[in-house]
């Protein structure tokens, strides 16, 4: 009776223990790997933020005082999807840069289904805009406000500073799912006052 | 009964095990927490940091052409700082120096009444001169570094997110 008393309770502990080695790897697993995805969005936000401040920094370069530094923006929502304007270019000369923000995919962020876009950055080289640089398509928010030296919005005519504000999906892996998951969003911004717009 | 005792010896083992694991679980949700704070505490002290790069390089710098300036009319280090007025009113870069810290509000997002939601943060700057080496100099030089330090600001039962304070260094010549 006592033998099989200790089989039954034997059985019974090591089905529990088992139970809970399981339980213990699926959440240190899933840790591990929110872990990763947290690092790798700061890094990729990190960097399209110090891209993003370098660029913006150079608006209005070399621009003369008839000519405005920003030639067009405009603001669909809270997105803004067009901002041209006087910049540096990649051979350090002057050039008109563009960005173009489009919603490319769409992704679940705490139970909320959101858009996520893309940053496209063009160059004006001789008649045309060339792609160069942006950043991958896990925007869920980016504006860009043209403000006077004052803080009050308004148009390219009278821009002073430049705005910025953005949020990144933490997203566990990039693509075309339709049905990717994240569960954090990442924001950053500044308020620039580029010496070309003064 | 002996297996008794050894299978509730193994479920003590594997108890102790499974609270061990719980608890690093927990430290990395901090740490996520964390990265998200530090993100934001990078906007804040970028922002600041253009706000110094657009003052002056020196007191003696101001309004004045460059070539008539020398090393002997820089601020000296230990005259560093504005403690009175900055940084309302700072005008040049030394002038923040042990600054009264500045705390800032990061908005996220607004709530269903449009009430702003997001975090403050506190930001601390340090000034030096640095050498061409980057080693910090005791005499004046045409190099300035600054060092903002950036915390998450905490009121009352306020949780922190942030384990620990973002820095941020620049260097700055007279332009």
């Amino acid at each position: 009776m006592i033998a099989l008393y200790d089989h039954l309770v034997a059985i019974l502990v090591g089905g529990v223990i088992i139970l809970l080695l399981f339980n213990v790897q699926q959440r240190t697993q899933k840790s591990t790997v929110e872990r990763t995805m947290m690092y790798m969005a700061k890094t990729s936000t990190l960097d399209m933020a110090s891209f993003i401040e370098r660029d913006l920094m150079n608006a209005g370069f070399n621009t003369p005082p008839v000519e405005t530094g920003v030639l067009y923006h405009n603001t669909t929502g809270s997105v803004t999807d067009s901002l041209v304007f006087w910049g540096v270019g990649a051979g350090g000369t002057r050039a008109r840069i563009a960005y173009g923000v489009s919603a490319v995919d769409s992704a679940t962020i705490a139970g909320e289904r959101v858009p996520l876009y893309e940053l496209r950055r063009y160059e004006r080289q001789g008649s045309s805009f060339v792609r160069a640089g942006g950043s991958a398509a896990t925007l869920t928010d980016f504006e860009i406000t043209l403000l006077t030296a004052g803080n009050i919005p308004t148009d390219v005519s009278t821009a002073q500073k430049l705005k910025v504000r953005l949020s990144n999906a933490v997203l566990p892996e990039f693509g075309d799912d339709t049905h990717l998951t994240g569960y954090r969003r990442l924001f950053w911004g500044i308020t620039l006052s580029p010496p070309g717009l003064q | 009964m002996s297996e008794t005792m050894l299978a509730m010896v193994a479920l003590m083992v594997a108890v102790f095990f499974a609270f061990s694991q719980q608890r690093s679980v927990v430290q990395a949700e901090q740490e996520i927490a964390s990265v998200e704070l530090e993100v934001l505490a990078n906007a804040v002290g970028s922002e600041v940091m253009q706000l110094i790069a657009t003052q002056d390089f020196d007191d003696a710098t101001i309004g004045v052409d460059l070539q008539t300036v020398t090393l002997s009319d820089l601020t000296l280090p230990a005259q560093f700082g504005d403690t009175l007025s900055c940084p309302a009113v700072c005008d040049d870069i030394d002038d923040f120096n042990n600054m009264k810290p500045d705390t800032t509000f990061f908005e996220i997002t607004r709530d269903s009444l449009d009430n702003p939601v997001g975090f403050n943060f506190t930001v601390v700057a340090d000034v030096k001169y640095v050498n061409d080496a980057g080693v910090e100099s005791s005499t004046p030089t045409w190099m300035k570094e600054v060092t903002l330090y950036v915390d998450q600001a905490v009121q009352g039962l306020e949780k922190k997110y942030l384990l620990q304070p973002v820095q941020l260094k620049r260097q700055f010549s007279p332009q």
